[in-house]
């Protein structure tokens, strides 16, 4: 027989009280650990929701499990009531003007730090209120540095507190986008009373009146050109008249000799009862209608010139503009087309120089 | 008609041997105070039942529980200092080995060693009319049989889960001196923080349970063969077979009210 067998009862014996040896040892030590003879101290906090508070959840000053939650319930006036021990050999940490905060975190499971009130002051009565972080009470207190706030030093709450105020932001980038969005609809449909519906409007106006005032300059080319035809018409005849004056003229036997012959024009002049005297008057007459019109063309001409010169800069300057609205629609257009959250915004205008300053530096 | 005549049959077969079974476990569990109150008849079958079933399962149970506490140190150690969690490795090694696999384990364990044992020596028991002999004689084979089985395999299932957590999480703390060194009473400290008597109950009455569970399944089977040793092979399949399927179904409810 084997000596396990013989002995089976001793063994089976040994077996058994070492293993409620150590079942005794762990109850002990666990209710050490855990102090269930020690004396806590309860107090309690009112919360908006329990949706981060938990039942055993730890409460920790400075790093040192300080307390835990005991109770959470939902109050009459919805407030959620939690109710929380603090372990004796900390209660002198539990001073007026404390606070407390819930930090979570999705694998530590979060915990409440305890913020000491900044006065030294004997430990607050057992049962009280302690404010939370985000109460009234709370951030009044905070506000007048009646509390000392340290920062959590778990990582992953620190960047969940972090990345909470980037998500805020990008919720309103969110919301801006959409109201945005819901501009530009309007802005297209022509409701919108905002600012894209306004430069829309306004560069539609510009464009409208770019057209009409190309329309009027191209009129007033238009006009010019036909009066100018009209006078090159005049000076035309005027030079042709001229010409054939002069090659009179210059015939030996044509008009001078027709003056000078005695039986010429002179004579005939002097000797004709004053009917080639009227011709030459008459001649004359129409040469004086001729430079008056000639003169009064001129004179049309120089106005127009100088119209022209004083229009210049107007014209150049509403060219100006017209190309500034088309470049600044341009940009407005491409900065609708690209997203701003994806494409980087309205791309940054390269600037044209003009040919001038402003209407003001050109000398005219 | 035929085939509906067959499922009706089935249903009914089905049903009378659950009913059965539901006898045979109140049965059992009412021999059980008897066979407490007149211990020294069964003494020393419950006797060698510990032995066999606890003692001599320690060995498997301690290489088992050392294994998986050294494979969650280092696991949980290389990873969880990363997102400043060190601590957590106490809490996964309270929910992994107090918790969930302690019991699990062990229970498996049993099952697949003393669990087909007695299947197969109550169905040669069965085979060479033994337990015909005790009937005949006027003692309670059920009493005399399966109660100081049931008693010991449930009672050792619960001791070899307390073995199983005493070497788990000391194992890991051999290993931790190897990785990140940390004092005896920091490491104890940090596993009894993490330890609530809620773990430690739900541990004592998964183990318990369990341990009712293999007994009474393996000597159900055991006891279901009726005259042919070739049964008795089928017989300790179908308790390792059901015992495992039953075991995992009440750690799954165990489990849910643990959480509920």
């Amino acid at each position: 027989m084997k000596l396990r067998y013989r002995y089976a009862n001793q063994v089976v014996g040994v077996f058994v009280i070492v293993a409620i040896a150590l079942t005794v040892i762990l109850i002990v030590l666990l209710g050490v650990n855990q102090r269930w003879f020690r004396r806590n101290y309860e107090y309690y906090a009112r919360f908006d929701t329990a949706r981060d508070v938990a039942v055993g959840m730890s409460i920790t000053f400075r790093g040192f499990t300080v307390g835990r939650v005991r109770e959470i319930t939902l109050t009459e006036t919805n407030d959620v009531h939690v109710r929380f021990t603090i372990q004796e050999e900390y209660i002198d940490k539990v001073t007026r003007d404390s606070l407390i905060q819930v930090v979570t975190n999705p694998l530590g499971g979060g915990q409440i730090l305890l913020h000491q009130g900044r006065e030294p002051t004997e430990p607050i009565e057992e049962g009280s209120q302690i404010p939370t972080h985000d109460s009234e009470q709370g951030l009044r207190l905070r506000e007048e540095d009646r509390v000392i706030i340290l920062r959590d030093t778990d990582p992953i709450a620190q960047a969940l507190g972090q990345i909470d105020p980037i998500l805020a932001n990008v919720d309103k980038v969110l919301l801006n986008v959409v109201g945005l969005t819901e501009e530009i609809d309007l802005a297209f449909r022509g409701e919108s009373v905002g600012p894209v519906g306004a430069a829309l409007t306004s560069f539609e106006r510009a464009v409208a009146d770019l057209q009409h005032t190309v329309a009027g300059v191209n009129r007033v080319v238009n006009e010019t050109t036909i009066q100018i035809d009209s006078l090159l018409g005049d000076v035309q005849l005027i030079a042709r008249n001229l010409e054939q004056t002069s090659a009179a003229l210059a015939d030996p036997t044509g008009l001078v000799k027709t003056l000078l012959d005695p039986s010429g024009s002179i004579a005939t002049l002097l000797d004709d009862d004053n009917r080639l005297f009227e011709d030459i008057t008459l001649i004359i007459a129409s040469l004086e209608r001729s430079i008056a019109g000639l003169d009064e063309s001129l004179t049309q001409v120089a106005e127009f010139t100088a119209y022209l010169n004083t229009a210049q800069p107007q014209i150049l300057s509403l060219l100006e503009e017209g190309r500034q609205t088309i470049t600044t629609g341009q940009a407005v257009l491409q900065g609708i087309r690209n997203n701003p959250l994806i494409r980087g915004g309205i791309p940054e205008a390269r600037e044209q120089p003009t040919t001038f300053r402003s209407v003001r530096d050109e000398e005219f | 008609m035929h085939h509906v005549e067959r499922i009706g049959a089935s249903t009914i077969t089905r049903v009378d041997r659950f009913i059965y079974a539901v006898g045979y476990v109140v049965e059992v569990l009412r021999q059980v105070p008897r066979f407490l109150t007149h211990r020294r008849t069964g003494s020393r079958v419950l006797t060698m039942q510990v032995l066999f079933t606890g003692v001599e399962a320690l060995s498997v149970i301690a290489t088992i529980s050392l294994g998986i506490g050294t494979v969650i140190v280092i696991q949980g150690l290389s990873l969880l200092p990363q997102f400043g969690q060190g601590r957590l490795i106490y809490s996964i090694l309270i929910i992994v080995i107090t918790r969930e696999l302690g019991p699990i384990l062990t229970a498996l364990i049993v099952t697949a060693r003393s669990g087909t044992a007695i299947a197969t020596e109550l169905g040669n028991m069965v085979v060479s009319h033994e337990i015909e002999a005790y009937s005949i004689t006027g003692i309670n084979p059920i009493r005399h049989i399966v109660v100081p089985r049931l008693i010991g395999v449930t009672f050792s299932t619960f001791l070899l889960n307390l073995y199983f957590n005493v070497f788990g999480l000391l194992g890991s703390f051999v290993v931790t001196q190897f990785v990140n060194p940390v004092s005896l009473q920091e490491y104890w400290s940090g596993l009894l923080e993490a330890l609530s008597m809620t773990d430690v109950a739900s541990s004592i009455v998964k183990s318990l349970v369990f341990g009712a569970i293999t007994a009474l399944v393996a000597t159900f089977h055991g006891l279901q063969v009726e005259r042919s040793s070739t049964e008795i092979p089928v017989a300790a399949i179908r308790s390792v077979g059901r015992g495992i399927t039953l075991l995992i179904v009440a750690n799954a409810l165990i489990t849910l009210a643990y959480y509920l």
